[in-house]
């Protein structure tokens, strides 16, 4: 079941600079999609625009359309801009509140998405004083309490440190294993490749090439990302297609 | 002070206003003209440590030597943080300016270094992040320090950039002290590499040493290099340096 469908988007800006040129691609329910691409290839831009904020900005111009069946989420780029609350718990519950939804069963979503995601600890501290990826953590608990169908993260692993990484790599796990549909944009692929179904190669505001990891590994080299070593070596060895090892595992197998 | 020694910190000790310890005791040399990293958790003191080199603060105990007492040119992490100038050009020629150089000779060098001339007229908070990146390190270089500092300067470049970054550190022969979670960076580009854990050096030595050295990397929050968990995985004889050496060493079995 296709979540959203995203068909000849063009985004200009005043002076007519094309950042998106006739971009369509689609997400699906329960897949894990990598938007890549080298910094200002458009990245975020289609980020915000599969989930919708980009129509709210008058200094764009916007054609193509995006359809949305399921509701979409965002976690920013630089997360913290989105928790507006003293405690990871009310800030939880900002948006809940704001919908209308019965106290009880803010409580009931918190824990439940709290639970998921392995961030129970955090509920009670204050957002100032989060490391940068309980930072990612608490805004995706902040959108993930309005059951999202998808979420879209927008490079959750720049400037973040191993234990970070490995905190929001964790969570995109557990959402995958949900069968929550996610969408990350990202430049370095080490971790995530052997992550991702499908993976849009984005270059210059055009989708360059969509595919799965494999068959599309050596695009993603050309476009800069930052590939597992394994798939690396591989690629140096003229290895192609469905044989590119994803992970060090692989390349020895 | 050691003869070889571009700088020299010995038990520096420095609190934030509110008390919190940052830097606890951390020691260290860098060596005349090497590239050195410094890695660590985010909030291991990394950033304080540069900031003092630097002479932004001073420690509350210990010192802080730089050969020759030359001004160390420094770049934040974020580079906005760092702009004030209207053009880029004004931007860069505001160390040169400063240090009573050749400002235009500086200026030029600088800008075709990091390959900006073409951006000299825009404004530096116009840019794009990589340019942004570029234009920070080019006011830095432009006032021909011996000694420079730079936070993170790899955070947020894909693969052709960062690799074009660790060309040109590499080929400054200057002093450059510089912070990165970036294992794999490091290990390629660095001729030392310093660890810190809570605000402590406990380690500095050649990055293959350092960053073979699984235990001390898990305590550290750092990531292991990808050639070092390559090496492990498919039990080669020892950690290749390079990618290429890595494909020689895997036809070689």
């Amino acid at each position: 079941m296709t979540l959203v469908d995203v068909e000849s988007l063009s985004v200009r800006t005043a002076d007519g600079s094309r950042l998106l040129d006739e971009v369509s691609l689609s997400v699906a329910a329960g897949e894990t999609l990598l938007l890549c691409g080298a910094p200002g290839a458009g990245k975020t831009l289609l980020a915000k625009a599969i989930e919708g904020v980009l129509r709210r900005r008058d200094d764009l111009t916007v054609d193509g359309d995006v359809r949305r069946v399921g509701d979409v989420a965002l976690v920013f780029q630089h997360p913290e801009v989105q928790l507006v609350r003293q405690t990871v718990e009310h800030d939880a519950a900002f948006g809940l509140e704001n919908r209308g939804v019965p106290v009880a069963e803010i409580r009931t979503r918190i824990d439940r998405y709290a639970r998921l995601l392995g961030v129970e600890p955090l509920l009670d501290r204050d957002v100032h004083d989060l490391s940068r990826g309980e930072t990612t953590l608490a805004a995706l608990l902040g959108v993930l309490v309005t059951e999202p169908d998808v979420v879209v993260l927008d490079e959750p692993l720049t400037a973040l440190d191993h234990r970070n990484a490995e905190l929001v790599l964790d969570a995109i796990d557990r959402l995958r294993s949900h069968g929550t549909a996610v969408v990350v944009a990202e430049h370095d692929l080490r971790d995530l490749l052997s992550r991702a179904d499908r993976v849009v190669v984005l270059d210059d505001g055009r989708v360059r090439e969509t595919g799965d990891p494999r068959h599309l590994a050596a695009t993603l080299r050309a476009v800069g990302a930052k590939l597992p070593v394994a798939t690396e070596l591989a690629l140096e060895r003229d290895v192609r297609g469905g044989d590119v090892p994803l992970t060090t595992d692989e390349l020895r197998e | 002070m050691n003869s070889e020694s571009s700088v020299e910190i010995r038990d520096v000790r420095y609190a934030y206003d509110d008390g919190t310890p940052v830097l606890r005791g951390a020691s260290m040399d860098v060596a005349d003209d090497a590239v050195h990293a410094l890695m660590g958790a985010n909030g291991a003191g990394k950033t304080t440590l540069l900031r003092l080199v630097a002479g932004l603060r001073e420690p509350d105990a210990g010192t802080v030597r730089i050969a020759g007492d030359d001004p160390v040119g420094f770049a934040p992490e974020n580079p906005r943080a760092g702009f004030f100038a209207e053009t880029v050009a004004a931007e860069v020629a505001f160390f040169p300016k400063n240090r009573g150089l050749d400002v235009d000779r500086h200026v030029e060098e600088a800008l075709a270094a990091m390959d900006v001339a073409d951006l000299r007229d825009r404004a530096p908070l116009s840019l794009s992040g990589g340019e942004q990146r570029a234009v920070s390190l080019a006011s830095v270089l432009a006032g021909d320090p011996a000694v420079v500092a730079l936070d993170e300067p790899s955070s947020g470049l894909h693969a052709p950039a960062q690799r074009r970054l660790g060309e040109l550190l590499c080929g400054l022969d200057r002093t450059v002290l510089c912070s990165t979670h970036d294992a794999d960076f490091a290990y390629e580009f660095a001729d030392a590499v310093s660890v810190l854990v809570d605000g402590e050096v406990v380690r500095t030595g050649d990055p293959a040493d350092v960053l073979s050295d699984r235990d001390l990397l898990a305590r550290a929050g750092i990531r292991t290099p990808g050639l070092v968990d390559l090496a492990a995985e498919l039990s080669l004889a020892r950690v290749p340096s390079s990618l290429d050496e890595a494909i020689e060493e895997v036809a070689e079995r």
